[in-house]
This record gives C-alpha cells, structure tokens and sequence, in this order.
C-alpha cells in the first residue's frame, strides 16, 4: 500500500515535471513573441524627440544578469515587469497623440502574456508569496514606481511620454534574455 | 549726452552678456532651435557597416558641409560630437564602432552649415529595431535531394553584429515559397562572424529551388532582402567530391574485379599451383566418398595351422667349419640365421575355408608332373620356361593365391602322413603369405646350409634360373599375386614339396631337415 502511494506520487512529480518542461517550452515561445509585439506597437508609439526631459531611471541591474535566475524566477520577474508595464501605459497619454487602438492592442498583448504565466505561477503559491518579498521584486517595484511619478510631475507631457516610452523599450530585451531562461 | 552714453553702455553690456552666454553654451547646440523635420534619417548596416545616412527635406536649404552629434535618452548626457563625420561633404556618416550598445535610443544630430554658417539641424531617434540590416553574401550548393547555403560573413565583425543583433533581427534564409528558417531560432549561441553553411534538406530532387537571404528586424517595414538565387536538383546531381569518389569506387571495384578474374584463370590453367597444406583430416575434398567407398580390401590371409613336432633337426649354427657339429640333434630352437631372419620349423596346414576343388588337381598334376620328371630325369634341368604343362604356368586364370594353396596343398598330405604319427602341439594363428618367406630346406645338409642363407624373397619378381637349377628346384618361390607372375618353374621345382619329402623320408637318419614334412620355416 505504502509502495503504491510513494510509486504513485513519483509518477506524478515525474509527470508534472514533463508537463512543467513542455508548458516552459511553450512559454518561451509564446513570450518571445510576445515581446516582439509589444516593441513592434511601442515603436508605432512615434513621438518627436526631445532631450530636455531625460533622466535615468535605474533600472536595476540585477535584473540584467540572467544566468543566476532559475525557470520559476525568471517567470516571477517576468510577470511583474509586465504587469507594471501595463499599469505605467493606463496613464493619460492625451497629450501624445498616440492612436488608442495601438495602446489597447499593447494592454491585450501584455495581458495574453500574463495570463500564461499566472499559470505556471499558480502551482506554487507559496513561492508566489516569497517571491514578492524578494529583493528583486521589490527593485522593480521602485522602478516602475519612478516612471509613474515622473509621468505625474511632468504632468503626462509629451516630452516625458517619449522618455518613458523610450525606457519600456529598454525592458523587453531584458524580458526576451529572462525567456531564455525557460530553456535552462 | 549722458543718457546717450547710458543706452550705450547697456546696449554693450547686453550684447557682452549675450556673448559670454553664447560661449559659455555655444558648446552644445540648442537642439529645441530647429526642427528634425528639415531632413531625414536612415540608419543602415550595408557591407558589416553601420552607415547613418541622411536627406535634407527643404530643398532651400542646401548646406555645403555637415556635422554630427549623436546622445542617448537612458541618460541625460550632453551630446557627443562624431569626430570622423564632423565637416564632412557628403550626407553619411560610418558609426559602425561609434554606436555598439544595441538596447538603448541613439540620438543622432546633424548640423547643416553652409559655408561657415549653420543654417538648420536634423534630430532623429533611432531604436535597435529601427535598423536597415542588409543581408550578407551567400552561396548555394545543390545536391540530389538537399542545398548547401553558405552564409558569408567577415572573420572579424563589427561588435553590433554581437549576439545581442539577434535580439533585434532574425537571419532568414527562405526557401521560396514555403520554407522559412530563423537562425535565430536555431540558438547557435554564436555571432555572425566567419562563414556559416546551413542544410536545407528533405527537398524532391528534379526540382527547382530559389533561396533568399535576409535579415528581419522587429520592424517588418524595414526587411532588406538579398537577390534569389535558383538552383535545379537534378537527379543525378551530387558535388564534385562524391562525383570524383563515386568514380573513384568503381574503378577501384573494377580493378579488384579484374585482378581476382586473372588469378583464378591461371588457377585452371595450370599456371597457379597454390597447395593445400591442410592436415589431411581436414581435408574435405572426398569426405563423402570416403563415407560410402568400399571397405578396403582385406588382406589375403591364409589360415595356417601350425604344428610344432619335436624332431631334431639340424641347424646352422653358424660354424662353417664344423659339419659334425652341425649333424648333432639340436632342439629345435629357432635362430637367427646369417641372414638375420628368425627361422622355425613348421609345418604348414592349409585351412582354407572352402575347399578348392582345383587344388586336387592341381595336386593330381603335380604328382603328374613329378611322374614325369621319373620318366623323363633330364627334365629337372630343363629350363623352367619350356613350353611344358606346367600348373604353375602363369595362367591367366590362376591367381597367385591360388599357386600358394596348391603348393602348401602338396605338401599337406605328405605331411599329414607324417604328422600322423608325431602329432605334437598346435599352434593356429593367421598369415599372410604376401608378408612372409616360404623356404623349404633340402636334405643336403650342405645345401642346407648354403640355402638357408639364401632365401629368396617373395617379393622379388624374377629369379636367375641360370644359376643352380637344384637351388632352384629345392627352393620354393611363393609370388604376390599382385606382382609378377612367379617364375615359370619345372613341374619337378614346384612339387617340390613331394620330392623334399621323399628325400627327407630317405634321409631320416640323418638329415636335420625337414624334409619328410617339408622342412620350410616362414621367414620374414
């Protein structure tokens, strides 16, 4: 009886690791795709360039080295950086002009992404939780939260759109590296 | 006059804080003053270089030289000047080792001067994506039923053709219409530096196929493709290589061919002996016929019953000189004669299984011809060879085996008469006549003596008849039948068994042979 349920708890992990490894695989072909999308509609996003406005974020640096961040991290970080990416854009962007079926297009993308990674990030809540308290999250959290507060001081102007918009395109290649993390 | 000195002095003090302003920002350009919508930016890697090209929109302006700055928008940093495309005649500038940082913004700035005055500025921003990549050189190979696509890239590369391009553009090489393949997609972990072949495989051959070459950035708009090149798998299509090694086996086959062809022809002809030295019970050639061959022929063996009888005889014992020793009574111990050969005295009883109805006659024409010999006494020194009648003449019909039987038959009953009365012990045991000498002894002792040592061997063919036809007479030739027919011999010489009996019996007290019962010992 005891060999029945322990025979049978190893076909299951064994069973929900090939799952994880194939949903992983498909992940990472789904998010890279994703990630071209959104840049591909960012750059629709044209604004004129202006310098005066500039200022550097800090955008954290530990999340530039993607060796050390295993499958279920890269998903975590992953995961947060577009849900912040998708709260920064739900500003008002009136003064931009900027088409609203292209920014509605770049909300339903960020959103198809997140959907697939909430589930793989559901099987573990308590890592879910961890993570959130992580150091690494919490970097990311400061960083978005400078952009918003950068769009508010300079009350949504252009200038500033085209300075954020400029710095969101710089996080997808580092959510294309983190991608390649589903691999490992 | 003050006041005008007044307005003076402000109008200079003005003008000097102007100045000073002016120099103390004259450094960077205030991009705000001019629009970039005066000119147009294109940015594109052709030849492994990164090349900024731009087109002045308002055709009333036409400079005479350019200069351009470039910054970036992650930091607020003060722009940099390009210091090989400052002054410059033509509208491009090469930033192929200035820009190497592939995700951030790139803002370029052009300064348009005609003469020794600018008269506008361009300003454009330029993400990674934003990129014209043209495709690189590539050269196809077709096989039977696959291509060969080589991919030329420089062995030493700008560092924006790092891995990090790959982020920003695909490497397609699309076999039209309905192949695609992303080298990115590949993950071969490498930058495009040096040349690189890939396999488009699982084509039909007798095909024609076209390949296209080209990067693909995130910007779709922004694809330069190379010209197609075409190719037709035909079905007996392969590289120079497998052509010259295809070639190359068969020669070779043909050759080995030819060469085991000549040495088996010599083999039958004769030339080529090659023996086998194999053991020969490794030798299979007639094992089947060994299998079911006839039992060899068994040996001609005579039954003989041998009975021994006490009877002195006398025997050489070797002293030449000393006849009287000679004559004493000896036992009759066999001893080695001069010859070497172990001598016994026997007596031989044929035992033939059937009885020959032909020895009786042949016996009956031996006493016939010993008859005739009483008749006619000169006949014993008649060669053997006349034309007489003569048993033992080499008939055709009669075998070797035959004449033994007859002769030990002639002996028999003279001896059977004389062993009747001395029967003594019986030895049985199987002879063959081929392998033995048959000598019977005279009953001169003399002759005795010279005719043990003269012993003619049954293998021999012939026999000087010349020499001692009473040698001959007492002797008794016994021929294989497998070789020479025995010598033609007297009547009187082949029965000689009767007169050695006759004599013996006249010489009992005397003689040491034995004649009486035919005193012959088998000698080998």
């Amino acid at each position: 009886m005891t060999n029945g349920c322990i025979l049978q708890t190893l076909l299951l992990l064994c069973f929900s690791t090939t799952a994880l490894s194939i949903s992983y695989k498909a992940l990472r072909l789904y998010q890279s795709s994703g990630s071209v999308t959104c840049q591909e509609l960012l750059l629709q996003l044209n604004v004129r360039p202006c310098l005066e406005d500039r200022i550097n974020f800090k955008l954290p640096e530990k999340i530039k080295h993607q060796q050390q961040f295993k499958k279920k991290d890269a998903a975590f970080l992953i995961h947060e950086m577009l849900q912040n990416i998708f709260s920064v854009f739900t500003n008002d962007f009136s003064s931009t002009g900027w088409n609203k079926t292209i920014v509605e297009n770049l909300f339903g993308e960020l959103h198809k992404q997140m959907d697939r990674l909430e589930t793989i990030l559901k099987e573990k809540p308590e890592e879910s939780l961890a993570w959130r308290n992580s150091m690494a999250i919490l970097h990311l959290k400061s960083y978005y939260r400078r952009l918003q507060r950068y769009l508010k001081d300079k009350e949504y102007s252009s200038c500033a759109w085209m300075v954020v918009r400029a710095e969101i395109m710089r996080n997808f290649p580092i959510i294309s590296k983190l991608t390649d993390c589903f691999q490992n | 006059m003050f006041s005008n000195y007044n307005v003076s002095a402000i109008t200079l003090l003005n003008l000097y804080l102007m100045v000073y302003v002016s120099v103390l920002f004259g450094t960077s350009p205030t991009f705000s003053e001019y629009s970039d919508e005066s000119c147009t930016m294109n940015l594109t890697i052709q030849n492994f270089q990164l090349i900024l090209s731009w087109e002045v929109k308002n055709r009333s302006i036409q400079p005479t030289h350019y200069t351009l700055w470039y910054t970036i928008m992650s930091k607020p940093e003060d722009p940099k000047i390009v210091g090989n495309c400052t002054n410059i005649t033509k509208p491009s500038c090469d930033l192929t080792d200035v820009w190497e940082i592939m995700d951030d913004h790139y803002i370029p700035i052009v300064e348009l001067y005609k003469g020794n005055s600018m008269v506008g500025r361009c300003m454009n921003s330029f993400w990674a994506s934003d990129f014209y990549i043209e495709p690189p050189r590539f050269e196809i190979v077709g096989f039977l039923d696959h291509i060969n696509v080589t991919l030329e890239f420089p062995s030493v590369t700008p560092k924006i053709y790092g891995k990090e391009i790959q982020e920003y553009a695909s490497l397609v090489i699309e076999k039209q219409w309905d192949k695609i393949v992303k080298l990115n997609d590949l993950k071969l972990n490498r930058d495009f530096s040096g040349n690189f072949t890939y396999i488009l495989d699982n084509l039909i051959p007798n095909t024609n196929y076209c390949v296209s070459v080209y990067f693909e950035p995130l910007d779709v708009e922004k694809i330069i493709k190379s010209p197609i090149k075409c190719i037709f798998l035909q079905p007996d299509q392969e590289s120079g290589l497998s052509i010259s090694a295809k070639i190359g086996i068969i020669i070779t086959g043909w050759i080995v061919l030819f060469f085991i062809s000549s040495i088996l022809m010599l083999r039958r002809t004769g030339y080529i002996c090659l023996k086998n030295n194999f053991p020969k019970v490794l030798n299979f050639h007639n094992f089947l016929a060994s299998m079911f061959a006839e039992p060899p022929p068994s040996e001609a063996v005579d039954m003989l019953e041998i009975i021994h009888t006490n009877k002195k005889k006398k025997l050489w014992n070797y002293s030449y000189g000393d006849e009287s020793d000679s004559e004493e009574e000896e036992e009759e111990v066999p001893k080695a004669s001069a010859t070497g050969y172990t001598t016994h005295g026997l007596m031989g009883k044929h035992l033939s299984q059937a009885p020959d109805p032909s020895a009786s006659s042949q016996e009956s024409q031996c006493e016939d011809s010993a008859v005739e010999e009483s008749d006619e006494p000169g006949a014993e020194l008649e060669p053997p060879r006349e034309a007489r009648p003569d048993p033992w003449q080499p008939e055709s019909s009669r075998s070797p085996r035959e004449r033994r039987e007859r002769v030990l038959q002639d002996s028999y009953p003279r001896h059977n008469s004389s062993s009747t009365d001395e029967p003594g012990d019986k030895v049985i045991f199987n002879v063959n006549l081929n392998s033995v000498f048959l000598r019977v002894l005279d009953d001169d002792s003399e002759e005795d003596s010279q005719e043990t040592s003269e012993v003619l061997p049954l293998a021999e063919d012939t026999i000087d008849l010349e020499e001692d036809p009473h040698r001959i007479e007492s002797s008794l030739l016994m021929a294989s039948g497998e070789r020479t027919q025995p010598p033609h011999h007297s009547s009187s010489s082949q029965c000689l068994w009767t007169e050695e009996e006759s004599s013996d019996k006249t010489d009992s007290s005397g003689s040491d042979t034995d004649a009486d019962v035919g005193d012959g010992y088998i000698m080998r």
